[in-house]
């Protein structure tokens, strides 16, 4: 999320000299954007806002169901597959391609003994499990 | 003469003739930066062990020369990308993990397809956890496993753990975990049962698209987009801030689609009924008490989270049964916590220091 950003370094890394005006630009930027998203915040949580809300996404449901019946007919007068069609063809093949697996899990000639991103068989060397915190933890316990 | 001291008697000359410095850095890197294309993201080395739909189990290669014993499983959210755990070398926090001697898993759910839109939390908690569970021990060799949810995914990690009371979960880390859906805040407010028409959305789109949920996270700080071009601009001659923008930007706007049922789900049971709170929602059959969790528990929350804001996450500890159990209150945001600059400072170590001790 874009907030993760504003999180991660302030614009001010550094301390900046008292006359310093980038510096109070800096600050008024973050001053503003907080004030400006307390503000919205206020504002969105309202229940005026809520009903509005929901009244857009209820419109723009509506639109969308429209398009897609009207697309579902337009597909099936040419005689071709609507995209529920697809997801359905897609359905029944990942139910094919889990029995397969399946089958190859029971014979022993499953892939998943381990292949790397593209599907090659590989042999993870696995160092002995006997690693023990380096030194006494502190911190949080 | 501290820091602070000898800035401030820095001389305004100085700070201007930085400052022109900067400005032509900023109009030169401003034009690298347009014209970059996206940094690779989930570099560290992996092997796909199980794929099941759009479901990957991975397992990463080692990096230390010993590890624990009690292999991690690394549980992502439903609707964000699993690579938020491993950005890049250097802030990735699967790599500092792997580095520490940890023998690293972790569950992709990958986006939903149009036919995914029937999966119900049900399905997660009983059936592709268990099942990527059970891989992990035959894989490893052992019989038991830690687990890392994260936001959506420590709430999936929590019910599966609250079902799975005879093991072989060993040790429970949800990091910005919401419980108690009083404390949503704004989300709750726009999922209001009396205006928001769940049925009709999920009716008519099957999956709740990606860009819609987007929306609901940009909202929640509506001035952030803004103020963050005018940031990035301010910071294009630090290449260390432009790469970690580029990066967690890349991350925020690769938003996945919601599988439709478990947003019904999620938004009548959880979001309006509060059930996981109050230990009544049912899953095929079964009550999640939470009271039933009683492994190792660790709960990381952020002080500045809006996504899954600290009223909402507070309590998880209080709710479960474990007698060893902690909660870790950190600065930082949502995603700032996991994958932010700090991140390798502050929740790492922690996690780190909490977990090495319990993975023997």
């Amino acid at each position: 999320m874009h907030k993760a950003n504003q999180e991660n370094t302030t614009l001010a890394n550094q301390p900046a000299p008292a006359s310093d005006p980038f510096s109070a630009w800096r600050e008024w930027v973050s001053d503003s954007e907080r004030q400006l998203n307390s503000f919205f915040n206020k504002l969105m949580g309202s229940d005026r806002y809520g009903q509005f809300l929901g009244r857009m996404t209820d419109m723009q449901i509506g639109m969308q169901k429209s398009t897609n019946e009207a697309l579902t007919r337009f597909f099936t007068s040419l005689n071709l597959p609507t995209r529920d069609d697809l997801a359905a063809l897609n359905e029944r093949l990942g139910a094919i391609e889990e029995h397969l697996q399946a089958i190859a899990a029971t014979l022993g000639t499953s892939s998943e003994a381990g292949s790397d991103a593209h599907g090659a068989q590989v042999a993870t060397p696995r160092p002995p499990r006997t690693k023990r915190p380096s030194a006494p933890a502190r911190g949080p316990r | 003469m501290s820091a602070s001291q000898a800035a401030a008697e820095t001389p305004i000359a100085e700070v201007v003739r930085t400052e022109v410095e900067r400005t032509i850095q900023r109009s030169i890197k401003g034009l690298e930066f347009l014209n970059a294309s996206d940094a690779p993201v989930g570099l560290t080395p992996k092997d796909v062990i199980h794929r099941r739909g759009t479901l990957e189990l991975h397992h990463y290669r080692p990096l230390a020369s010993e590890i624990y014993r009690v292999p991690v499983v690394l549980v992502m959210s439903l609707v964000s990308r699993s690579y938020i755990f491993d950005l890049a070398p250097g802030q990735s926090f699967i790599e500092f993990m792997l580095k520490q001697g940890y023998d690293v898993y972790s569950i992709d759910w990958g986006v939903p397809r149009p036919e995914d839109k029937r999966l119900r939390l049900e399905d997660y908690c009983l059936d592709f956890i268990p099942d990527c569970v059970q891989r992990i021990a035959r894989d490893s060799g052992e019989p038991d496993v830690s687990m890392i949810g994260y936001c959506m995914g420590g709430m999936l990690a929590l019910i599966y753990a609250a079902l799975h009371t005879d093991g072989p979960l060993k040790n429970l880390l949800c990091l910005t975990t919401p419980v108690n859906y009083d404390g949503m805040g704004l989300f709750r407010a726009w999922t209001d049962r009396r205006y928001f028409d769940v049925d009709k959305l999920v009716d008519t789109l099957g999956n709740v698209p990606g860009d819609f949920i987007y929306n609901s996270f940009q909202m929640l700080k509506p001035m952030q987009r803004i103020a963050g071009q005018i940031k990035l601009w301010d910071n294009m001659w630090n290449d260390e801030y432009v790469k970690s923008f580029r990066l967690l930007d890349r991350w925020g706007a690769d938003q996945i689609a919601f599988p439709g049922e478990c947003f019904r789900q999620t938004t009548k049971e959880l979001s309006w009924d509060n059930k996981l709170y109050k230990n009544e929602l049912i899953l095929r059959g079964q009550r999640i008490d939470l009271r039933n969790v009683r492994v190792p528990c660790l709960a990381v929350m952020a002080e500045h989270d809006d996504i899954a804001p600290y009223a909402a996450t507070k309590e998880l500890t209080k709710l479960i049964g474990s007698t060893d159990k902690q909660d870790m209150l950190l600065k930082g945001g949502h995603v700032s916590l996991l994958a932010g600059r700090n991140a390798s400072g502050r929740l790492w170590p922690s996690l780190d220091r909490w977990l090495a001790e319990r993975s023997l």
